[in-house]
């Protein structure tokens, strides 16, 4: 009895000798799977507001620790009034982006039923498609984040990731973001409550100054940025916003380690 | 999220620096489908009604994700089914998911409400059926069966007692809030006073009781729990005549 489950019901190989994996093109047998993502991008940041939702992501992708393309769009407009930003492996957000995402609009388009696809609908197709894959073990490498208006007209904002994990909050981030840019954003956006308090103006000041803390500190980040506001007249996105107001001077006084011998 | 830059989603502790070494093409990243989001659910009987509440925390490692995910769900507009799940938030939102489809399939091919022993049943059959891929969801469903409040716990694998529970908790703080539970809704270890070793009957409390443990419960696991806290939803089912009452109370809790 052979009591390895995966075993049952396939030829044996005290019989039948051992299967012939020579006609498969890949040395290990069996179908791979990405295992880790290639070229990456970092963060992304979003902040709800009265009215609106503000997005960010720079347009640097990774190979390693090598700045290897500074043009990428990783925050995609979808329809009149969604936007996703991607972090992670950069061929998968495009697979996302330029595949999924794409046939999705032709196909609800042509319907032509007065129906529009809003940001929770993108986001639930998004986070289930993340989950099928990862059910199937084939992971899609991204965390992704989804702004725009839900049913009520109201603000959205949502996050999924590779496990197909899924959480909403007035203020979030991906990657580095989580730990340098969250507590800068829920300092002004503690809570849904608040978030009715804060103007588009300091919104865009606010993630503006997220992504400047985050190429003082994220390694594999740029201060090339694409910038997404979404208000009631749409969705304004800008890509290629150099950071402002960099400056250094912070950095002699930063102490305990790097070349610093005193 | 580390792991989207080295791979390494699952334990990297103590940190070791083998991803980062060139040890050849084959080496083998490990990595897990699953995660853990922390919170708690916790659910008491009474005789005519059932209380059944998650604290809103969603969290993975030393994060905050959100402060406001609910854990506790109603399975149809209609129905008094109540399911709550913690876990790994994705497998936990996909059980509930399917159940609120099942349940609203049941009532278009049958015109009438899903029972809970049937719901619970059918549960059971989901949460087995991925028996060899299991979802990591730690499951409680309540609702109002012949004008009683009843309530299921399942593992992850599926396991439940049939004839249902008095009370049950599941989650991060589970382990702190169980005895609690032992005590103050089963009453063990609990004597009348200046009687000699006699043991105080068990008896279904009032729903203001209930509700009263279940704050105590929260906010005592807020304390020493790190991934319990922001806020507690408590949703209570109550019989009433031939019919049931669903309502919802939001509770904060300490948000450090």
């Amino acid at each position: 009895m052979n009591h390895t489950p995966e075993n049952w019901g396939r030829p044996r190989d005290d019989i039948y000798g051992f299967y012939d994996k020579s006609f498969l093109q890949n040395t290990g047998g069996a179908q791979q799977h990405t295992t880790r993502p290639v070229v990456t991008g970092t963060s992304v940041v979003a902040l709800k507001y009265n009215g609106g939702v503000v997005m960010a992501a720079d347009n640097l992708a990774s190979y390693g620790s090598l700045a290897r393309f500074t043009d990428i769009k990783r925050i995609k407009q979808v329809g009149d009034h969604t936007i996703v930003g991607a972090g992670g492996d950069i061929s998968d957000m495009q697979y996302l982006f330029d595949k999924l995402l794409e046939s999705v609009l032709i196909k609800e388009e042509y319907q032509n039923d007065g129906h529009a696809l809003r940001a929770p609908h993108i986001y639930s197709y998004l986070a289930r498609v993340l989950y099928n894959r990862r059910c199937k073990f084939n992971f899609l490498w991204n965390s992704i984040l989804v702004a725009g208006y839900d049913d009520e007209k109201k603000p959205f904002l949502a996050s999924a990731d590779l496990l197909g994990t899924r959480f909403s909050s007035p203020a979030l981030a991906s990657g580095y973001g989580a730990q340098l840019a969250i507590p800068i954003l829920r300092k002004i956006a503690p809570d849904e409550a608040s978030v009715t308090k804060i103007t588009k103006e300091q919104a865009i000041e606010a993630i503006k100054l997220c992504m400047k803390v985050l190429f003082y500190r994220d390694a594999r980040s740029m201060n090339k940025y694409s910038l997404a506001v979404i208000s009631e007249e749409g969705v304004d996105l800008t890509h290629g916003v150099a950071l402002e107001n960099e400056s250094w001077k912070f950095a002699e006084t930063v102490r305990g380690y790097g070349a610093q011998t005193v | 999220m580390a792991y989207l830059h080295t791979a390494n989603i699952i334990s990297d502790f103590p940190p070791s620096h083998h991803h980062h070494t060139s040890a050849g093409p084959f080496v083998q990243h490990q990595i897990t489908p699953y995660t853990n989001n922390g919170g708690t659910i916790l659910g008491i009987t009474g005789e005519d009604f059932v209380v059944l509440a998650g604290d809103t925390r969603h969290s993975e490692g030393y994060s905050i994700n959100s402060r406001t995910e609910k854990k506790v769900h109603r399975l149809g507009k209609e129905s008094s089914l109540v399911l709550a799940t913690v876990g790994f938030g994705a497998d936990a939102l996909d059980v509930v998911e399917t159940m609120k489809r099942a349940v609203e399939d049941y009532k278009f091919h049958h015109n009438k409400e899903m029972s809970p022993p049937a719901a619970a049943q059918l549960l059971m059959t989901i949460l087995y059926s991925n028996r060899f891929f299991p979802k990591y969801a730690y499951c409680i469903l309540v609702g109002i069966h012949a004008g009683k409040g009843v309530l299921y716990s399942y593992d992850v694998v599926g396991s439940y007692s049939k004839s249902g529970e008095r009370r049950a908790a599941a989650g991060a703080a589970s382990d702190l809030i169980v005895p609690f539970l032992d005590n103050q809704v089963e009453l063990k270890n609990q004597y009348v006073p200046y009687a000699w070793e006699e043991e105080i009957p068990v008896q279904p409390l009032p729903m203001e009781k209930v509700r009263r443990l279940v704050k105590d419960a929260f906010t005592s696991a807020t304390e020493r729990h790190i991934q319990v806290g922001d806020g507690l939803q408590i949703i209570t089912v109550a019989a009433s005549g031939v019919g049931w009452g669903v309502s919802e109370e939001m509770y904060e809790l300490k948000k450090d």
